[in-house]
């Protein structure tokens, strides 16, 4: 039979005090932390998954930035190109009033008038800026796109910027196909001219522009059309965003976060063994001292 | 069965008895010993041995035997050196775990993580100086994160070189005293005497050097014992070879070796603490700095790559973001921003056409696309997937540690139990014992007083 010491039963004791103690304060901290997985040696396996679902997380929330960014100025251009619309559709009236024979020259001056501070309305609407950019310029976006005389300084760019892992939804529509020849007609061209005939009180040649002045409008409005579709796609990018956003922190929280109820189970059971190593080292005392 | 074929004599009976008394007296003494010494570490118990003599003499009482086992001894010390190996490591491989792998928002992987989205709202706004700016600093964060986890790591490797250092006189004492103990041994039970309690110490301090250098310890055929570290002898008989801690010419980092001449190094032989600390210094530090070298490297290398294709504000294309780093050895722990994109943030490539600037942010957006190509492990992996390889592999090593810790804790103390089974004191035990030898001592009294009076009796016959 083995022979038990006095010093075995100390150690037993003493290890059985310690491990109970260990227990208590693992317990004890994950429940205060709220964390099973606060550094890698908690869940060595989960570390590389977390790391993973940490940077989908990430790159979800950075497209909140970009989307809203591009969500901005899109509106801004809807809003701008919705304006000039308007006021070519203004244009037009006037242009179907003055191609009337019962016009007199005098009104018809009058109008060229107004057809002049029409096209100067709309080039300055056209150099609009939003979030301190102008949003007609392609990526000129840093100067004014048009001239006084009509002429485009900006180019083709496509501002994209990513809505979604994978999806990117262009920021910008294009003030070249909107207000130049490259789109249909040369909107200030054709008011320049519209102004000139009707200066010249030339019912025929007023006549003739309307044909312009109806292409013009469809690619104002061609573009205000395009605008309102990225606008769509950033919106519904937004939902897919959010819904996403939801499911990664359910993810993320079921890898990193305890299970409160058990976790205080877990530190009740702790305790419970804590007292119980106790009281068996006291009771050790006791039948130590009655020898 | 007389030695005469007569009945002893009174006077010789006489002597029986006294033999008697001064044999138990000895057992009282023994137990005495015992008792006191119950919870000293390293104690053996002592059992007397009683052995009947010739009815003339009566009972004598042996030399107290230790009870012990070369054997079970043997075990133990090589245990010891284990269960220190494996307890040593375990604070150090938390460390490096707690180097490079903080989950939180505030750590390496959510800085990389900053970087990349900081790269795609950008491509939003190329043209913002903030958002540059905004850039610029989320890049220079992760530089800096990177550089952070390779000075730690650094860092570590200089304090295992002073824990090895500071460890050596320790080592050194405990090897001078068992030469010591080995002739003090010899001189003691060479002239007849108990050498018990230095055999205990000598165990003790043969435990000591398992735990400190992973020495093991044989018996030579003098009973003395010979202290071997990897093969060589370190104590023989009264004889112990002097540690010294040198630089390694070559790398810097402290070497054990013995003093010589001849001299000879033992760093990689030597176990318990001193081999924690050698081991974590020039395999668990250096692999994850491997690690986390070719992870900037990698880092570094396909950023700049990207970034020097496309344009800055000024139309300036070619430059890199991260300063380009000299080799893959040291890349973490020099990453820095390149010196023309810290000076001017119109530097920061974020055009792909020098002719549609500012508005172009496409190169910004192919930066970010970086974040979803294998461009790390041999392009196997992304940055993120191999930085999460590295946390992870960080954070197995020290939960194995710990478990390694926790089982070979248990076999100690499995061993330590056995030991105290048959070494130990149980003092109900040794209580018992005092009570058989007082009795056998008032009865051997009680023999004394009778035979008194007989003499007596015949001394007044006539």
């Amino acid at each position: 039979m083995m022979r038990v010491t006095d010093t075995m039963l100390w150690d037993l004791s003493r290890k059985h005090l310690v491990r109970a103690q260990a227990r208590m304060f693992a317990a004890t901290e994950r429940v205060a932390s709220g964390r099973k997985l606060d550094k890698p040696s908690d869940a060595p396996a989960d570390t590389a998954h977390l790391r993973s679902i940490d940077a989908s997380l990430a790159r979800l929330r950075s497209g909140e930035v970009g989307a809203s960014r591009a969500e901005l100025q899109l509106r801004g251009s809807e809003t701008v190109l919705g304006d000039i619309g308007t006021l070519v559709g203004r244009a037009r009236e006037l242009a179907i009033t003055g191609a009337d024979g019962g016009q007199s020259a005098a009104s018809r001056g009058a109008m060229a008038i107004e057809v002049a501070a029409l096209r100067d309305q709309i080039r300055a609407l056209s150099n609009a800026k939003v979030g301190g950019v102008y949003v007609f310029g392609g990526f000129k976006t840093a100067a004014p796109p048009f001239l006084a005389d009509g002429t485009y300084l900006g180019d083709d760019g496509r501002r994209e910027v990513e809505a979604l892992p994978g999806l990117r939804v262009t920021a910008n529509v294009s003030g070249r196909q909107a207000f130049t020849a490259a789109g249909g007609v040369d909107l200030f061209g054709v008011l320049t001219q519209l102004e000139t005939d009707l200066s010249a009180n030339d019912q025929a040649a007023v006549a003739a522009r309307l044909d312009d002045l109806t292409t013009a409008s469809r690619q104002v409005l061609a573009q205000r059309v395009l605008a309102g579709g990225q606008l769509l796609r950033i919106e519904s990018a937004g939902a897919v965003r959010a819904d996403s956003i939801v499911r990664l922190e359910e993810t993320r929280s079921g890898l990193r976060d305890v299970d409160v109820p058990g976790a205080i189970t877990e530190m009740a059971q702790a305790q419970n063994a804590l007292r119980l190593a106790l009281q068996t080292a006291s009771q050790i005392l006791e039948m130590t001292r009655a020898a | 069965m007389f030695v005469s074929g007569l009945p002893p004599g009174l006077l010789d009976l006489l002597n029986v008895s006294s033999g008697s008394l001064a044999a138990h007296q000895a057992g009282l003494g023994t137990v005495a010993h015992n008792v006191a010494n119950a919870s000293t570490p390293g104690f053996s118990r002592r059992d007397l041995d009683l052995s009947p003599l010739d009815p003339l003499r009566g009972v004598d009482a042996l030399r107290a035997r230790r009870a012990t086992d070369n054997n079970l001894l043997r075990q133990i010390v090589e245990q010891s050196g284990r269960q220190a190996f494996a307890q040593a490591r375990e604070p150090w491989l938390s460390e490096i775990e707690a180097a490079l792998g903080d989950l939180d928002d505030t750590g390496l992987g959510a800085s990389l993580d900053a970087m990349f989205a900081s790269f795609r709202t950008l491509a939003a706004s190329p043209d913002d100086p903030a958002t540059r700016q905004d850039t610029l600093m989320r890049a220079s964060d992760l530089a800096a994160q990177v550089r952070r986890a390779a000075t730690d790591l650094g860092d570590l490797m200089d304090m295992a070189d002073r824990r090895i250092r500071d460890e050596l006189p320790g080592i050194n004492d405990s090897l001078r005293e068992v030469a010591r103990l080995n002739r003090d041994i010899r001189i003691a039970e060479g002239s007849g005497g108990d050498a018990g309690d230095l055999r205990d110490l000598r165990d003790q301090a043969l435990r000591t050097l398992a735990e400190k250098i992973g020495a093991r310890a044989l018996h030579d055929s003098k009973d003395g014992v010979i202290v071997l570290v990897g093969g060589i002898r370190l104590v023989q008989d009264d004889l112990a070879e002097k540690l010294v801690a040198t630089p390694d010419p070559a790398t810097g980092r402290v070497r054990v070796e013995i003093a010589g001449p001849p001299g000879s190094d033992l760093t990689g032989t030597v176990g318990g603490v001193l081999g924690a600390h050698v081991e974590v210094r020039d395999g668990q530090i250096p692999d994850r700095l491997t690690s986390l070298d070719q992870l900037a490297w990698d880092l570094a290398a396909s950023i700049n790559a990207r970034h020097a294709a496309g344009f800055g504000l000024d139309g300036v294309s070619g430059r890199n973001l991260f300063a380009a780093p000299a080799g893959v050895a040291g890349a973490a722990a020099n990453m820095t921003l390149d010196a023309a994109v810290l000076a001017d943030t119109d530097a920061l490539a974020t055009a792909l056409d020098p002719a549609a600037l500012p508005g172009d942010g496409r190169n910004a957006l192919e930066m970010a696309d970086l974040e979803d190509q294998d461009l790390a492990l041999l392009g196997t992996a992304t940055l993120s997937q191999a930085l999460g390889a590295l946390q992870a592999e960080a954070g197995q090593h020290a939960r194995d540690a710990t478990l390694q810790g926790e089982r070979e804790a248990d076999r100690t103390e499995q061993l330590d139990a056995l030991r105290q089974s048959m070494s130990g004191v149980d003092v109900q035990e040794q209580l018992l014992l005092m009570g058989r030898y007082q009795r056998a001592y008032q009865a051997s009294a009680q023999v004394l007083a009778t035979l008194d009076e007989m003499l007596e009796t015949l001394v007044n016959l006539r």
